[in-house]
């Protein structure tokens, strides 16, 4: 594969402590409580609806859309999140295993993967195509290519978020402790330090162990996290595994 | 933009493999029954694969053993599917394969199960299975099921997540990321579709009639379709042009003037360097919903004259919802291959409409075909394939 040269026009984060990508730089205090978004951008009516997974997700692209400088009903999408919204799921699972009738039609609405890219659409007036994805272990390396692609193939900025949230307690052996989300808007080469390249190579690799240690935790419990030296900008190479054999390098 | 289709194959209510649809779309015979499925007892019709019942992964597998899974497995059984996947691999290396699958529940009827029999906020152990309680697992089963190593990705943006895979495949073909894409989409019945779908109050608890003026909403089905996709070289089919788009609308209800649904149509032409004149027929999205079939069929009337034929095979199938993306797109594969316009099942008294709607399946030469997919959240994609010269 040829390298795919991008640039970083925008970033966004939300996640235990922090609510803006300036308190993620931060020290955020060890029990860092995590506070539900409120993200202004959902009109209200469809905000009293939205889950908190949404909420996150929303959130954080309209922080890097604000951060790009971009109009963000302008922009195709990628939503990656590796487990989606476990805490519907949840829900309707237990709905069906006690009285089916009372499963709600609202939280079967919102429990399609693809939700928050429909709130975000739909909040920002955004006809653009919208990818929702999850490639679990891999999902942020994976969403991230195909955002770089997609930026290449048409020459326009891409938002990328990547997000999720904590599982709930009959999920917990595949446990998220610390909800999280990210967002980054890509565009073409701009020949400036917010240049990256992305290349993938046909070998195995470990994940680069993240450089900022108040985080290790949330970077190895949460798949979105997996984004964090990226978005962090610490030292490059990044190596973000894509595959059992094959692995995405950032420089 | 031509990705070549090598090999394909589907299986549904009606069937199994290529063979069986094309014969029952020719003569007519749907797969729908009345509801039988286990621990549901909503009065609808629905599209059940009865080989999934007792199908077996085997004990190497043992692990990955779910109804999606089950479908998968036995989907590529079909049609030499498999094979050809790993003649690919035997040429090209398991890692240079990609699997992109759309779905949108994947294995979460194990889940369900599960829930039956929690215990102190605990799924037993037996039930545990780190493979299966997740959206991912089927991809990542068919990818350990076929040895291939390369990256994979589920798609899921509910009833388009399996359209939206050959987008996705192309960009990977084109980036030169793979060599092959296996691409696919795999949905099973499970009690929160079923009760999901009815609590939105669309389900019909008469045959799905799409297009029909007495429509009374979907029957829900399962389905799984696998297609190999090659930069180049000989196949069964070539993928020219994809659209995709959102409505910007409204979470469970499409844009009431079918803007997406007319962009991602546009957009797939003007990929494939077509009009509209040259598409020969179209697989509709055609749910026999209320308000998908109005607007998808205003979306048409502003594109496409009467010389397009256009029908909805959901009366064979049923709405196979994250696999009815590629399933119809195999179907309308199998009518440009075969020489037919399948008709609408169940359709009696058609709504006025701007297109030629096909009510019977009738010969017919055809060049290009489109397929359109519509999902929940405004969630758009069209396809247009041709023939390999």
């Amino acid at each position: 594969m040829n390298a795919i040269r991008l640039s970083i026009l925008g970033t966004g984060a939300y996640g235990p402590g922090f609510t803006t990508m300036d308190e993620l730089r931060a020290d955020p205090p060890a029990d860092a409580q995590f506070l539900p978004p409120r993200p202004e951008r959902i009109p209200p009516r469809e905000r009293r609806r939205a889950p908190l997974l949404v909420k996150l997700a929303v959130e954080v692209a309209d922080q890097a859309c604000a951060a790009a400088k971009i109009e963000p009903g302008l922009l195709p999408s990628i939503f990656a999140s590796a487990l989606g919204d476990t805490d519907i799921i949840d829900n309707m699972c237990r709905a069906v295993a006690t009285n089916p009738a009372m499963l709600s039609p609202t939280k079967f609405h919102n429990s399609v993967h693809n939700a928050a890219a429909g709130y975000w659409s739909i909040s920002t007036e955004g006809t653009e195509p919208a990818n929702s994805l999850s490639s679990l272990g891999y999902t942020a390396s994976t969403g991230l290519l195909e955002a770089g692609m997609i930026c290449t193939q048409d020459s326009r900025p891409v938002l990328l978020v990547v997000f999720d949230r904590t599982t709930p307690a009959p999920m917990r052996f595949q446990e998220i402790t610390d909800s999280f989300a990210a967002a980054i808007v890509l565009g073409p080469p701009r020949g400036d330090d917010s240049d990256i390249e992305l290349s993938v190579h046909d070998e195995p690799a470990d994940w680069t162990a993240l450089k900022d240690e108040r985080l290790n935790t949330l970077y190895a419990n949460n798949p979105a996290a997996r984004i964090l030296p990226l978005l962090l900008g610490e030292d490059r190479p990044v190596q973000m595994p894509l595959s059992a054999h094959r692995t995405l390098i950032v420089q | 933009m031509t990705a070549v289709l090598q090999n394909y194959t589907l299986v549904s209510a009606v069937g199994c493999g290529r063979r069986t649809h094309s014969e029952a779309l020719q003569a007519g015979r749907s797969g729908l029954r009345r509801n039988d499925f286990p621990g549901c007892t909503l009065d609808t019709w629905i599209g059940r694969v009865p080989e999934l019942d007792h199908y077996a992964l085997g004990d190497d597998h043992v692990q990955w053993q779910s109804r999606n899974n089950a479908l998968a497995a036995l989907t590529l059984e079909q049609d030499g599917l498999r094979e050809s996947v790993q003649q690919a691999a035997d040429m090209l290396g398991a890692d240079r394969i990609g699997v992109v699958l759309g779905t949108s529940t994947s294995s979460i009827g194990e889940t369900e199960e599960a829930y039956q029999h929690l215990q102190d906020e605990q799924m037993p152990a037996d039930h545990r299975r780190r493979e299966i309680h997740h959206l991912h697992s089927t991809t990542d089963f068919v990818a350990h099921w076929l040895d291939i190593s390369g990256p994979t990705m589920t798609i899921s943006t509910a009833c388009s997540s399996s359209a939206k895979v050959f987008a996705t495949a192309d960009r990977w073909l084109e980036s030169g990321l793979v060599d092959a894409v296996l691409v696919g989409g795999v949905d099973t019945l499970c009690l929160t579709v079923l009760y999901g779908f009815n609590s939105l109050e669309l389900v019909s608890d008469d045959l799905c009639r799409p297009f029909d003026q007495r429509r009374k909403g979907i029957n829900i089905g399962e389905a799984g379709g696998f297609a190999l996709l090659r930069r180049e070289g000989s196949g069964l089919a070539r993928l020219l042009g994809y659209g995709e788009s959102s409505d910007a609308y409204h979470m469970s209800h499409p844009h009431p003037e079918g803007r997406g649904a007319r962009q991602c149509m546009s957009q797939a032409l003007k990929r494939a360097s077509l009009n509209a004149r040259d598409i020969d027929y179209i697989n509709l999205h055609g749910t026999a919903s209320k308000a998908n079939d109005a607007i998808e069929a205003a979306a048409l009337g502003t594109l496409f004259s009467e010389s397009t034929a256009a029908s909805s095979t959901k009366g064979w199938t049923g709405h196979t919802l994250g696999a009815a993306g590629i399933v119809e797109a195999l179907l309308a594969l199998e009518a440009l291959r075969g020489g037919f316009v399948p008709g609408t099942l169940n359709l009696e008294q058609p709504d006025e409409l701007a297109f030629a709607i096909a009510r019977e399946t009738r010969p017919k030469e055809l060049a290009y075909v489109m397929t359109n997919s519509f999902g929940f959240g405004g969630n758009n994609a069209s396809l247009v394939f041709g023939k390999c010269s």
